[in-house]
């Protein structure tokens, strides 16, 4: 498996769109401000909770992203790792052959 | 005498908590991409260990390979040394002459075939070592191969999990969370449009009471001087436990004569608190008239928007919620 094979993992894709997804802002930030500008009663507590839950997401979010990027890289190094024994191995092979008459 | 001050309509609080249904349904989408990146992630892991699989059975070919390659030098080596001639005695050549050259000749036939032998012998030593050499490097490069694949995919995995349990904490967390705030605005929102009369004991909060503490509507009571302000009293201290455990509002009393009050009294009241009232907690049939004579003044001057059916809350101990039209 080559470098270019390893930009080929099924999990890199589906890393990078579940971290976009983790790490969108637009549509909480909205309703952040949309909380913000209607409550002065009903949104003292709404809005105190709404932060504190995003504020959550956000720390998970990037945690989460940390760990995934990290998964990702490890799994680069296996397949580098294999990529590695599958070139000795071959030059290996061929020495074989030389010793072979 | 009390009022909820609402800043937000019925509707706003409506759409926020559609809004928040939306943010929920936005937090919980992770959880499916969380279970596409698990599947993609145990694909790839597969991947790797079979890709190294075959290296590793590649590898353990080569050292088959080699041990025959090796097997075979040893008995080619064998019969080398088999093969291997003793020279001739060599007669005087003063005594024979002709014996004496055919046994030199002899002679170095076979020292020249077995410096070609011992030649032989040895470059197949060589090629020996080096099988051997080989088949001690390829199982090094396979135990490393192995070590650091299963090293990294066991780091790529606990990496994983951190990840996978951050994703669910969040969604599990904020998911409900999320759903509480819009229940809460929702709720808010069925205050907001449904605010009417409503009886209750006078020793029980009412739970619609408990909500709008809850919601940190801060309810303020209007009731009648005397007794029901401290019936009141009583529900905002210690029956509160009873329907809103968290409940931390203060509620605010505010007698007003509510069995006397007439209509012009009732606007100047009003007028007074500058909102008109929330919660109106008549304790007679004489108060609930007062209320109903407040209740008429504040529709009146377009204060209120909903009451509660006007003969239900009649008698002693009520509680009644009304919504302000702003």
């Amino acid at each position: 498996m080559s470098t270019s094979d390893s930009e080929k993992l099924l999990f890199e894709p589906k890393r990078a769109a579940l971290t976009t997804h983790l790490l969108r802002q637009s549509e909480t930030s909205e309703t952040r401000m949309a909380l913000h500008r209607t409550a002065d009663s009903v949104g003292e507590s709404a809005t105190g909770a709404f932060d504190r839950l995003n504020a959550h997401w956000q720390t998970m979010a990037h945690n989460a992203d940390r760990a995934f990027v990290a998964s990702s890289r490890e799994l680069m190094s296996a397949v580098n790792e294999v990529t590695k024994g599958e070139m000795r191995l071959a030059e290996l092979s061929a020495k074989l052959s030389e010793a072979d008459y | 005498m009390s009022y909820v001050r609402v800043n937000c309509s019925a509707d706003e609080a409506g759409n926020l908590a559609q809004r928040l249904i939306g943010v929920r349904e936005y937090v919980l989408r992770a959880e499916p991409m969380l279970g596409e990146a698990r599947d993609a992630f145990s694909r790839d892991v597969s991947a790797i260990l079979d890709k190294m699989g075959k290296a590793v059975s590649r590898a353990n070919d080569l050292r088959e390979r080699a041990a025959r390659l090796i097997s075979h030098h040893r008995q080619m080596i064998a019969r080398l040394q088999r093969e291997m001639e003793s020279r001739v005695s060599v007669p005087s050549a003063s005594e024979d002459p002709s014996g004496h050259d055919r046994a030199l000749s002899y002679n170095e036939g076979v020292d020249r075939r077995n410096e070609e032998r011992r030649r032989e012998i040895a470059r197949r030593e060589r090629s020996i070592s080096d099988c051997e050499r080989i088949t001690s490097e390829a199982s090094n490069a396979s135990s490393r191969m192995q070590e650091g694949v299963n090293g990294a995919i066991g780091r790529a995995k606990n990496s994983f999990g951190e990840g996978e349990r951050a994703v669910l904490e969040a969604v599990n967390h904020c998911g409900n969370g999320y759903q509480t705030l819009s229940e809460a605005l929702l709720s808010a929102k069925s205050l907001l449009s449904d605010m009417c009369a409503i009886r209750s004991p006078a020793n029980k909060m009412h739970p619609l009471v408990a909500k709008m503490g809850a919601l940190a509507l801060n309810p303020v009571f209007v009731g009648h001087e005397g007794s029901p302000i401290d019936s009141l009293e009583s529900i905002g201290g210690e029956r509160r436990e009873d329907y809103a455990p968290d409940l931390s509002f203060s509620a605010e009393v505010k007698p007003v004569k509510l069995s006397s009050i007439k209509r012009k009294d009732a606007l100047e009241e009003i007028e007074r608190l500058g909102y008109p009232p929330c919660v109106s907690i008549p304790s007679s049939a004489f108060a609930m008239l007062g209320a109903k004579t407040f209740v008429a003044a504040m529709r009146e001057i377009g204060y209120i928007r909903h009451t509660f059916g006007e003969n239900k809350y009649i008698g002693a101990d009520g509680c009644m919620v009304w919504e302000r039209t702003e």
